[in-house]
């Protein structure tokens, strides 16, 4: 029972954080910020549910991956 | 049993959380036996930080800055939950070393690495991934013990 409450309030507290992240789209800048940040939910499971930029991110983090193939190969040949 | 989680996984957990395999079963473990390792922390942060230094100008709907940055502060804040990162030091340092040039130029680096890492820790460690290529080759010149949960037993 206690682990059923606790998954329920996780997901509602995703559902917030998921609402924040709207605001920050229409809101001044300033205020948006303060929210995103303290908003953000210390026991979220999916906290980048929203994330705009996650397609990016990750492709970042495999250009990232592939400048270290790189290095290393190129410091061996 | 510790579990060090790669960057695709906790990438995976970070976005779809439950939805996926990989996020139901770290779900199930506790908090003090998930790990990542320094690997992780830097390919998160640069992945935020090329983010960053992209051009408004060059890039089409490209965030405002100030979404980025918090995006950056809160990837920072999820990576302090496993704080602190598993260390590249000098026994991972030398399994790495250990590798064969001919296997570093099939796997990743990235996945070299953090295989050093595990094989540096010993057996109380195991590697969640999904870059079973990767690993494949890996295990065919280091005792790396790793598991992909991204798969669902039929």
């Amino acid at each position: 029972m206690a682990q059923t409450l606790s998954y329920d309030s996780r997901i509602i507290v995703a559902g917030i954080t998921v609402s924040v992240r709207a605001i920050v789209d229409t809101v001044s800048n300033t205020a948006a910020d303060a929210i995103s940040v303290s908003g953000h939910s210390e026991t979220s499971p999916a906290p980048f549910a929203s994330d705009p930029t996650w397609d990016s991110f990750m492709e970042n983090i495999e250009k990232y991956s592939r400048y270290i193939d790189s290095l290393e190969r190129t410091s061996h040949e | 049993m510790f579990y060090i989680f790669d960057t695709n996984i906790l990438s995976d957990i970070l976005r779809f959380a439950e939805v996926k395999p990989q996020g139901q079963r770290a779900e199930t473990v506790p908090k003090e036996q998930k790990k990542i390792t320094i690997i992780t922390y830097e390919e998160m942060l640069a992945g935020r930080i090329m983010e960053l230094g992209k051009d408004p100008k060059k890039v089409p709907r490209l965030e405002p800055l100030h979404i980025r940055y918090s995006l950056l502060q809160e990837t920072f804040r999820e990576l302090q939950r496993y704080y602190p990162p598993l260390p590249f030091d000098t026994n991972a340092q030398a399994v790495y070393d250990s590798i064969p040039q001919r296997i570093k130029n099939r796997a990743r680096i990235r996945d070299c690495r953090i295989a050093s890492i595990q094989v540096a820790l010993g057996t109380d460690y195991t590697v969640i991934t999904r870059d079973q290529t990767d690993f494949r080759v890996l295990e065919t010149v280091l005792p790396v013990q790793w598991d992909d949960w991204s798969i669902v037993a039929p």
